[in-house]
């Protein structure tokens, strides 16, 4: 298995926390990460919230999983964006790190970085190919989540609202 | 309120189970469930096929559907056995899904999907993309429905 994927399937369960969105507004982001695939692929569903009405501001659902080649691919939906593949970056050992660019154009970059067993720093940023990174048409979402659910295969996800 | 992608495709919403013939000649048993997702923007599509005797999996799929801007469907697939895939709606029948996009090695994936009833019918094809013409075996699936999709099971 890939070194990354085994990496990431320990990442499992129900994350959440406080988010920036587009630096300015606060949001609320949630993440659950499964193993599929008998654990050779794992699954991700993110979504980010305004905090007032509980609106869903943005969601992705995600599978990453190897390519034929080995490398690390995403199969993604986006409400923002659509169907979009992203591929694994270098980055750091521990970090996952993904970009892709979606059918509009915009080039779309994915970066998760482990603090330490039970916390997460997460930032999706997006700009149209071309924009440079100070440009004003940045956009993205950029936080700090912390485990709150532990999966465990076999059972149903707990509901974290019910802890 | 429902979405364009569900008008025409809610009655395929649910899990299906049906024997499969390979295009390279060995049976297995295919099950396709397929679930909205975001109230129905997108139909994500899991797949597994499973070896007749011994019940193990030996081929695993995901994949989402969705709409272009024109109204096609597009579809983001996954498969353990040739890798990422975008295929593109094709012209056909308006009760038929035909599909086709390029795969990894200049290949090419033609899928054609329908449901009739409580019957989902599929065939695919992969072929060299560089031939007009190629008379590889496709591989048939006919499932019947073994489970209702029912919101909040997903």
């Amino acid at each position: 298995m890939n070194r990354m994927l085994r990496s990431v399937a320990r990442w499992a369960g129900v994350w959440t926390g406080q988010a920036s969105f587009n630096e300015t507004a606060t949001a609320l982001m949630r993440n659950e990460i499964c193993p599929i695939f008998e654990g050779r692929a794992v699954s991700m569903d993110f979504e980010v919230y305004e905090p007032a009405g509980m609106q869903l501001v943005y969601g992705v659902r995600t599978v990453l999983a190897p390519d034929l080649d080995g490398s690390l691919k995403t199969l993604s939906f986006s409400t923002r964006f659509g169907l979009v593949q992203l591929e694994q970056t270098p980055d750091d050992e521990d970090v996952l790190a993904l970009t892709g660019v979606t059918d509009e154009g915009v080039k779309l970059t994915v970066t998760m970085l482990p603090q330490d067993r039970d916390h997460m720093q997460l930032s999706a940023i997006w700009r149209p190919v071309g924009a440079g990174a100070a440009s004003e048409e940045v956009q993205g979402v950029n936080g700090l989540l912390r485990r709150v659910t532990i999966w465990k295969p076999g059972a149903p996800m707990p509901d974290v609202a019910r802890r | 309120m429902t979405t364009p992608l569900l008008s025409r495709f809610a009655h395929w919403l649910g899990t299906w189970r049906g024997r499969v013939d390979f295009a390279e000649g060995h049976q297995a048993l295919m099950q396709f469930t397929l679930t909205p997702v975001f109230g129905g923007q997108a139909i994500q599509v899991e797949t597994v096929a499973f070896d007749i005797e011994s019940s193990r999996s030996i081929t695993r799929g995901w994949g989402y559907f969705s709409l272009d801007r024109s109204g096609r469907v597009v579809n983001n697939i996954y498969g353990n056995y040739f890798g990422f895939a975008i295929l593109h709606e094709t012209p056909d029948d308006p009760e038929v899904l035909s599909l086709q996009g390029p795969l990894p090695g200049n290949e090419v994936m033609d899928v054609t999907m329908n449901v009739l009833g409580d019957e989902f019918t599929l065939s695919s094809r992969r072929w060299e993309g560089y031939t007009s013409h190629d008379d590889r075996p496709r591989t048939y699936t006919r499932m019947k429905r073994v489970a209702h999709y029912v919101e909040g099971d997903s």
